[in-house]
């Protein structure tokens, strides 16, 4: 995936260009046949993607991670340089990924938009027990996923009466009316200020 | 461990955390894997007997898992609580469902080009303490992932990989610290053992494995030559609570294979070490090579034994060398107790009364070249051994192969190879291996099982009477412990270059070990 702030072969342009004229050794990527030009360009490319401009908020930072970590509550599901809960998107670097209208939405209506990669599940298991999460990884005969104390469940299939998928509903509530519009700003600037590890 | 039960409701697994006291109290939970070597004391044994010598022949593949890189797969997992925390080539992290083999989570580290690594871009394991792991990685960095989501909790600096340091070892983590080595002694580095704080990633010490003017050893390095000393320590040690202990050893002096400026015993290359925990300070050091020319790291996994030896009780440290000898030392002083050959070698005539080695002058690279047994990969290497209380065996896998090491020179160039010879095979000789088992008193082989070539897979034994190992051609197979007798194999189709260990898991042991791009989990039907 390349649509991201960064990537984990090419942390820096020269690693980037190295990466596409060489490939990564060890890998299926392979050499490059481009001009050096080319490789600046695709490159340059590449740089683009998964990256926004600088967000902008009118909420005070300081105040907004008061409130992530606590009146808000976010920090039990997501993670901020590696602390925190693992049922949310890893928010370390958000502010390079989302702009501050996005981010606002999300926390207004986290259901708009749910991540494939966080959908949430319900399974019954034979013996009557319900269980929901979020899903970390499914095949044909097993289901894993990790439930909102962050604890983790993994089934074989035939041990469950039920699975229930919920792509359009998020585990994470509005907060509309949890937080006020001031405090909705500060948040909103706290992940704005989000760019990753100093 | 015939009837331990899984106290957990089926699919629910409990992270759980691993305090220090837990480690240290590994083996009263045999069912997990909670250090490298499965125990501070270093054994690389599984007190697990429901995959025993009764049952082994209907041992099946439970599941795989693979892996999408071509680097050496030399991964030695940590199990507890139901998950499975493996490396990956060159410097990942995955853990896995032990019910299913699917993966939770993964941490993939982004690299920079022009890591330099002689032998391999390889990683061999991990450490955890508390809610976190602690992973060494190629290019010279500690990490702290959280346990749960694989996320970074630190990330420090250990040396500039520029200059060619590089980690590959599985740290251990001791009381607060987490303890690692580097590797680098083909490029002049100069080596060093270090400590950092688990919660904060604060170095709290480092042991410079070559001395600096003014401290004790120095005098063994001629001129500057020990600015560019080697004596790298990539093979994780062991730990003696009651002594606070750590015993690591340390690999060759640099310029590798050529000596000529770097004269003296070149202290603390080629030696076992025992560091005060606490503070980093040196408590004794043997050296079993001094002055080596022929690449005979002490890399090797040394093995704590509390027993009765010659009438008395006493603490011991067993240690299976590179350079073809077996060794029994007092790990309180580092007495010199036995050094017994366990394989062909011609490099010294024999050891003296305080183990110190007779050369032979003949058996050193010349321009002409000269026979040398073994080879500069030696005959042990980073490959774990193992011991089994119930037989008193010491399982450990031998490289039988000799080379013509022709002498060329070397000069000092940061990040560029430091080396002094070339290896050339043996017209007409073919190389091989074998699994021996020796006698932990004396290092004499009790049996051998032979292998086709020399082999880069660790030992487990285990309770079950069983000794697993694997080869080079992918067969990862059961001998007897007790007579070396082939009980069971499997061709997996890939090198096997790793640690196999074992488990528990809902009521059933697990053999694992890597093999090619695969890491594939062993059991038997009930």
């Amino acid at each position: 995936m390349l649509a991201v702030p960064r990537l984990s072969h090419a942390p820096d342009d020269q690693t980037l260009f190295r990466v596409i004229r060489e490939g990564i050794s060890g890998t299926r990527m392979p050499a490059s046949a481009l001009t050096t030009s080319q490789v600046w360009q695709v490159a340059a490319f590449v740089r683009t993607l998964g990256r926004v401009e600088g967000s902008k908020s009118s909420g005070d930072q300081r105040r907004g991670q008061q409130i992530f970590v606590g009146k808000g509550g976010c920090a039990k599901c997501h993670t901020i340089a590696g602390h925190g809960g693992a049922i949310g998107p890893d928010l370390t670097d958000i502010g390079d990924r989302r702009e501050a209208a996005e981010l606002r939405t999300s926390l207004l209506d986290p259901s708009a938009s749910v991540p494939l990669d966080f959908l949430q599940v319900r399974v019954v298991t034979k013996d009557g027990h319900t269980f929901t999460g979020v899903r970390i990884n499914e095949d044909a005969f097993s289901i894993q996923f990790r439930d909102l104390s962050n604890q983790f469940h993994s089934f074989w299939k035939n041990e469950l009466s039920d699975i229930v998928k919920e792509p359009k509903r998020s585990i994470m509530p509005s907060y509309q009316s949890i937080l006020t519009a001031a405090e909705l700003d500060d948040v909103v600037a706290y992940l704005g200020s989000l760019q990753g590890r100093p | 461990m015939k009837g331990i039960l899984v106290l957990l409701a089926a699919g629910v697994v409990l992270h759980g955390q691993v305090p220090y006291d837990r480690i240290l109290k590994a083996h009263s939970e045999p069912g997990n894997w909670l250090t490298y070597s499965g125990d501070y004391q270093a054994h690389g044994y599984s007190a697990l007997d429901l995959i025993n010598t009764s049952n082994v022949v209907a041992l099946k593949v439970a599941w795989m898992y693979q892996i999408g890189t071509t680097h050496h797969f030399e991964t030695t997992p940590l199990v507890f609580d139901g998950v499975m925390y493996i490396t990956e080539p060159p410097s990942d992290v995955t853990a896995l469902d032990l019910r299913t083999g699917r993966p939770i989570w993964s941490y993939r580290r982004s690299l920079p080009k022009g890591v330099i690594v002689c032998c391999g871009q390889v990683n061999r394991g991990l450490a955890v303490l508390d809610d976190q792991l602690f992973l060494g990685t190629v290019d010279a960095h500690l990490v702290a992932l959280d346990l749960r989501t694989g996320r970074v909790r630190w990330d420090v600096e250990v040396a500039d990989y520029k200059e060619a340091y590089s980690i590959t070892v599985a740290p251990l983590a001791i009381k607060d610290k987490v303890i690692v080595g580097i590797a680098g002694a083909e490029y002049g580095i100069r080596g060093f053992l270090d400590a950092y704080d688990a919660k904060t990633g604060k170095r709290a010490w480092r042991f410079y494995t070559v001395p600096a003017p003014g401290e004790p050893g120095n005098e063994t390095w001629s001129g500057d030559s020990w600015k560019t000393g080697g004596a790298p320590t990539w093979v994780t040690g062991a730990f003696d609570p009651e002594s606070n202990l750590v015993y690591w050893g340390t690999g060759n002096p640099s310029p590798d294979m050529i000596g000529d400026d770097r004269k003296g015993d070149n202290l603390y290359s080629d030696s076992l070490l025992a560091l005060d925990a606490d503070s980093g300070k040196l408590k004794w050091h043997f050296q079993f090579t001094p002055h080596d020319v022929l690449d005979m790291d002490a890399n090797q996994v040394p093995v704590l034994l509390d027993a009765n030896f010659r009438g008395r009780p006493r603490k011991l440290v067993l240690f299976a060398n590179r350079n073809g000898f077996y060794y029994v030392l007092d790990r309180l002083t580092g007495e010199f107790l036995v050094g017994t050959q366990f394989a062909k070698q011609n490099w010294t005539s024999g050891l003296d009364e305080r183990g110190r080695p007779k050369f032979n002058t003949a058996a050193v690279p010349s321009p002409e070249g000269a026979l040398v047994y073994p080879d500069d990969d030696g005959t042990a290497n980073w490959f774990s051994p193992s011991f089994d209380p119930k037989t008193e065996l010491f399982y450990q896998n031998v490289r039988e192969k000799g080379a013509i090491q022709k002498r060329t020179h070397a000069s000092y160039e940061p990040g560029h190879l430091f080396m002094g010879a070339n290896r050339l095979p043996i017209p007409g000789e073919e190389p091989w291996g074998a699994l021996r088992a020796l006698d932990w008193r004396t290092g004499e082989t009790r049996w051998e099982f032979r292998v086709h070539t020399p082999p880069w897979c660790g030992v487990l034994s285990t309770a079950g009477g069983l000794v697993f190992s694997g080869t080079m051609e992918g067969d990862f197979f059961a001998v007897d412990a007790s007579t070396g007798k082939l009980l069971w194999r499997l061709q997996t189709g890939g090198a096997i270059w790793s640690n196999p260990i074992s488990y528990l898991s809902e009521s059933k042991q697990y053999i694992v070990v890597s093999a090619g791009t695969a890491f594939i989990a062993f059991s038997v039907d009930r």
